[in-house]
């Protein structure tokens, strides 16, 4: 499950103990992990890997459908055009729902403001829920990580949902190898310097180690259960 | 205000006789308990910071409980500003009323949940569905005897004691009634596939996501939610609205103290160095983000907590809810946690259920489910003094005059006798003029009274011919008996 | 000469004073002077596990009473051990009695000076008892005189399965001190799997929840099962409680596996005569000695 980039430099960087940790972390809580430590090339060659390993053949035609981020980190690596080339449908988290035909979701919620507000707002949350839902993958970063328990932290902003690491049957994160820090007090620590220069912690901050699992039935591993059925990391530099 | 939980059910004598007479579930329970307890161990020797975590943990645990209603008028404050709601339950009319409430408003029908104790104490899903609510367990385990309509056996592991074909037949009932397709199999891949489309379906169509709470983080505002499944995460993510019944012992005072007690409940639970996820949210979503819910409320429940604190109990409310004790229990180990007739089963269980809801609530807890081996007290990640604490519940039981006058009289009488040496000899001659009669091969097969508890399922020795103070007033002192 | 108190517990003294025989034997051997105060009757653990401390400090008080060095002067600054043949008891006397004297006493109406009296009573007999197998520990080198000479070892030890008590193992501590006593004598001990499970006495639980009780020895007795398939041949404790619930249970289901006290082990050690036939004979003993 392990990938290595194709400088194959697992182990022999610099601080690489962390990285490492990370990944074995990761990986031996049944998560997938990619190496690519060799700049936006070499994670965009590393995503292409996790794609092709993590989504499941669909029917002949079928293409593989893709929900990611769109933050200004993840600008360098031009994952729509990655992922058209992949032969992948892709949809920014943060894109408009296309054209003024979208149908108001009955089951949306009245948000406050105004009808036309209400409807859109309400539209677009159940354009964003469909889609998550229909992924075959969602496409993060992290804002941090932990060496110590394999772990990565994703904070809900506007531009950062939820929706994309939780409701696809797959889930990639892009890891920094400088967002991983040893353990997850050090980790918890960046969040309250985070609440201190945005004057308070976002309204959800998710940890997540490896892909949902679950030990209900006789005690057994299930994995997969609600959240992700796969779950990689690539970690990289871009 | 003491608190209110839900009835036992059946008798004490008939949960016990159910529990014994049912070696798969029993063999089951003691083969997940034993598990458990190795994980756990294995995982604070694999990892050295857990251990250097918890005494920092177990302190502030301790002096959060000092401070709780000051802590929870901070939390109140931070939750507010965010936009959240906060409100005190005393006992589970308040819940139910406020999920009442809030539904009605919304006019909502369907209703997910995440695993959560507290609502299990108020029994929030008999009182929602009483009011044509459709209320959904999405915890594998809990959604598995939701179906069975059972009582959960183990605080982590709800399912614990069915097995894997019991489980299917579960399923199978349900896609029948659903009318959907059944699992294709019992493998554990098949059952889960089947449960995660099932309740899929219910997440993406709830209207109101309902969860415990792990911590409350009294600085920040922020729910601490510690799952694996991913349920955790859809009940806060999907329905426009949330609410967390949370009992107000889970208070921690700051983010830091929170940072060193999160790994506790895993690593003694489960042996895992961390949850799969660990959530931390703070009220509702902020303006401009595109999902979360718009609503946060936060139920404060009390159900007789408050009034452990100050007390010498008020160590139990620093529990965590990991199972360790359970997981080390003999006597959990033998009967399961179904047999408690509460939520709260095993070692815990036999301290918080009369706690909560009074000694009259469940008297045989704290005499017939404990044989005072101290396993839980070695095991507690939150150094709770449980063997204590049931010590000072059947000193309570006896002072309140709950148990029954033969009982009394034996101990009376007895203690009478054998706090001098005269008596005691005198007993040892009683015993043996009587005891003939109730030998057999040389040995007590039948006694009278208390005493007849021993000889039910075991033998005894008879009292000796001669007892150790005769032989040595014969042999050492040369005077005569 | 060293000079012993020896406590031998209600249940040794009631249902087996042979174990109390063959601890004075095995104590005498190894130069100790012992002392037997007759007032001595029960530690009151039982009642006291059974919420009823009035009967458990009466008790108390009159263990203290009887274990008091009657002095010239006050108590002697080097005060001779109280040798407990009972781990069980020796934790009710070491952890519980000097709080529950003193709370009983103000409980009773004395004064706040009595009832500290009473804790400092109890802790001053807290300070003195020992354990049996942890005092055969710790003096190890006292040599038994007086035995027969020893058999040269034999190739394969005797084995002995062997079940420490959960006060013993938790309260004090002592998980090792009765296996080497144990290997010192000359036998190899064995250790059930899942040793540090209760074996189902309990007190009063045993008592008032006799199905339950029993369901936890046959799972401990499953264990001894392999342990016997293993040629264990025999089951020795240095809790009499614990040896009384395995041994009752068995004898219940028909089976006369042999059951003994550490003392009793150690006694036919020191004097050449540890055989399974040996045993056997020590184990269906109904009496003491001469």
């Amino acid at each position: 499950m392990n990938r290595e980039g194709a400088a194959d430099r697992l182990g022999q960087e610099s601080g690489g103990d962390l990285v490492q940790e990370f990944m074995n972390h990761w990986v031996a809580l049944s998560g997938d992990a990619w190496l690519a430590l060799g700049g936006a090339d070499d994670v965009r060659r590393a995503l292409a890997e996790a794609i092709s390993a993590m989504v499941p053949d669909r029917a002949p035609g079928a293409r593989p459908r893709v929900v990611a981020w769109a933050t200004d980190e993840l600008a360098p690596l031009d994952l729509p055009g990655l992922l058209a080339s992949l032969g992948c449908e892709c949809v920014s988290w943060t894109d408009r729902p296309g054209g003024t035909g979208a149908a108001r979701d009955p089951r949306a919620p009245a948000a406050a403001g105004s009808e036309d507000d209400a409807g859109s707002a309400g539209a677009v949350m159940s354009q964003r829920r469909n889609l998550c839902a229909a992924s075959d993958m969602g496409i993060t970063t992290c804002s941090w990580a932990v060496a110590d328990t394999g772990t990565i932290a994703l904070c809900a902003t506007p531009s950062t949902g939820r929706l994309p690491s939780l409701l696809p049957t797959a889930h990639v994160a892009l890891v920094r190898s400088s967002q991983i820090v040893r353990s997850v007090p050090d980790g918890l620590r960046l969040m309250a310097d985070y609440r201190v220069q945005h004057g308070g912690l976002p309204s959800t901050v998710n940890l997540v180690s490896g892909p949902s699992r679950s030990a209900d039935i006789e005690g057994d591993l299930a994995v997969g259960v609600h959240g992700p059925r796969r779950a990689g990391v690539i970690v990289g530099e871009w | 205000m003491p608190g209110v939980l839900p009835p036992a059910g059946a008798s004490w004598p008939e949960r016990r006789r159910r529990a014994l007479a049912d070696p798969t579930m029993r063999a089951a329970v003691a083969l997940s308990a034993r598990n458990l307890a190795e994980k756990k161990a294995a995982a604070y020797a694999a990892y050295p910071p857990g251990e250097a975590m918890r005494k920092p943990a177990v302190a502030s645990r301790r002096e959060a409980l000092k401070h709780t209603d000051a802590l929870l008028e901070e939390l109140t404050r931070q939750v507010e500003a965010r936009g959240g709601h906060v409100s005190r339950a005393g006992g589970p009319a308040d819940v139910g009323r406020y999920v009442l409430a809030v539904a009605r408003r919304r006019g909502a029908q369907r209703v997910v949940k995440s695993k959560s104790m507290a609502t299990e104490e108020v029994a929030l899903n008999e009182q929602l569905e009483a009011a044509g609510l459709h209320v959904r367990e999405t915890d594998l385990g809990e959604y598995i005897i939701q179906l069975a309509r059972e009582r959960p056996a183990h605080i982590l592991v709800p399912a614990s004691h069915k097995t894997r074909q019991q489980i299917r037949a579960l399923f199978d009932a349900e896609a029948e009634k659903s009318k959907v397709a059944p699992p294709t199999g019992d493998a554990t891949p098949e059952l889960t596939a089947f449960a995660r489309r099932q309740l899929r379906a219910e997440f993406l169509a709830a209207e109101i996501g309902i969860t415990g709470g792990n911590f409350l983080v009294a600085e920040t505002g922020t729910l601490v939610l510690i799952t694996n499944e991913g349920n955790g995460r859809m009940t806060t993510s999907l329905p426009p609205v949330h609410i967390a019944v949370v009992g107000i012992d889970k208070i921690v005072a700051t983010w830091d103290d929170v940072a060193v007690l999160l790994q506790q409940a895993p690593m003694s639970g489960t042996g895992q160095l961390i949850s799969t996820y660990t959530s931390f949210i703070t009220g509702p979503r902020l303006p401009g983000e595109l999902d979360g819910p718009e609503e946060f409320h936060l139920l404060l429940l009390d159900n007789g907590r408050h009034e452990l604190l100050g007390t010498a109990y008020e160590d139990v409310l620093s529990c965590i809810r990991c199972g360790a004790c359970l997981n080390v229990c003999p006597v959990f180990r033998t009967i399961g946690g179904q047999a408690y007739g509460s939520m709260y089963s095993g070692p815990i269980g036999v301290v918080l259920t009369p706690l909560l809801g009074g000694l009259d609530q469940a008297p045989e807890l704290p005499k017939s489910a404990c044989a005072m081996c101290y396993a839980c007290r070695d095991a507690c990640p939150m150094e709770i003094e449980l063997p204590r604490h049931i010590l000072a519940l059947r000193r309570t039981e006896i002072e309140e005059s709950m148990e029954p006058l033969t009982v009394r009289l034996t101990f009376e009488l007895w203690g009478r006798f054998w706090a001098n040496p005269s008596g005691f000899r005198l007993t040892a001659r009683l015993a043996r003029l009587g005891q003939r009669a109730l030998m057999r091969n040389g040995r007590l097969t039948r006694a009278p009274g208390l005493v007849g508890g021993w000889t039910a399922t075991r033998d005894s020795p008879p009292v000796a011919k001669e007892t150790f103070h005769e032989w040595w007033q014969r042999t050492r002192t040369g005077s005569p008996t | 000469m060293a000079r012993a108190q020896l406590f031998v517990s209600c249940m040794v003294d009631l249902f087996r004073p042979r174990a109390g025989v063959a601890a004075v034997h095995i104590l005498e051997r190894r130069g100790v002077e012992l002392e037997f105060p007759p007032g001595q009757t029960c530690c009151g653990q039982f009642a006291y596990n059974a919420g009823h401390h009035r009967e458990a400090a009466a008790m108390g008080r009159q263990l203290v009473r009887a274990f008091e060095l009657s002095g010239a002067a006050g108590s002697p600054a080097d005060p001779p051990p109280v040798i407990a043949l009972s781990g069980s008891c020796a934790a009710m006397i070491k952890h519980e009695l000097p709080e529950l004297l003193e709370r009983d006493a103000l409980r009773r109406g004395r004064t706040h000076a009595t009832a500290a009296r009473w804790r400092r009573r109890a802790e001053a007999l807290a300070g003195r008892v020992v354990e049996l197998s942890q005092w055969l520990d710790e003096h190890h080198a006292r040599v038994p005189s007086d035995a027969a000479s020893p058999e040269p070892r034999a190739a394969e030890p005797l084995k002995v399965a062997c079940h420490t008590g959960c006060h013993m193992r938790r309260l004090l501590g002592l998980t090792e001190p009765p296996l080497r006593v144990l290997h010192r004598a000359g036998v190899e001990p064995l250790e059930l799997t899942d040793a540090d499970e209760c074996c189902g006495f309990g007190g009063s639980f045993g008592l008032i929840e006799p199905d339950i009780s029993a369901a936890m020895t046959d799972a401990k007795l499953a264990h001894l099962a392999t342990a016997r398939s293993e040629g264990a041949a025999c089951l020795v404790s240095a809790d009499l409680g614990c040896l009384m619930q395995l041994g009752g249970r068995l004898t219940r289901r028909g089976d006369e596996f042999p059951t003994l006290h550490l003392a009793e082990l150690v006694d036919l050690a020191d004097q050449g005569r540890l055989t399974a036939t040996e045993i056997g004979r020590a184990a269906r003993s109904q009496g003491g000695d001469a």
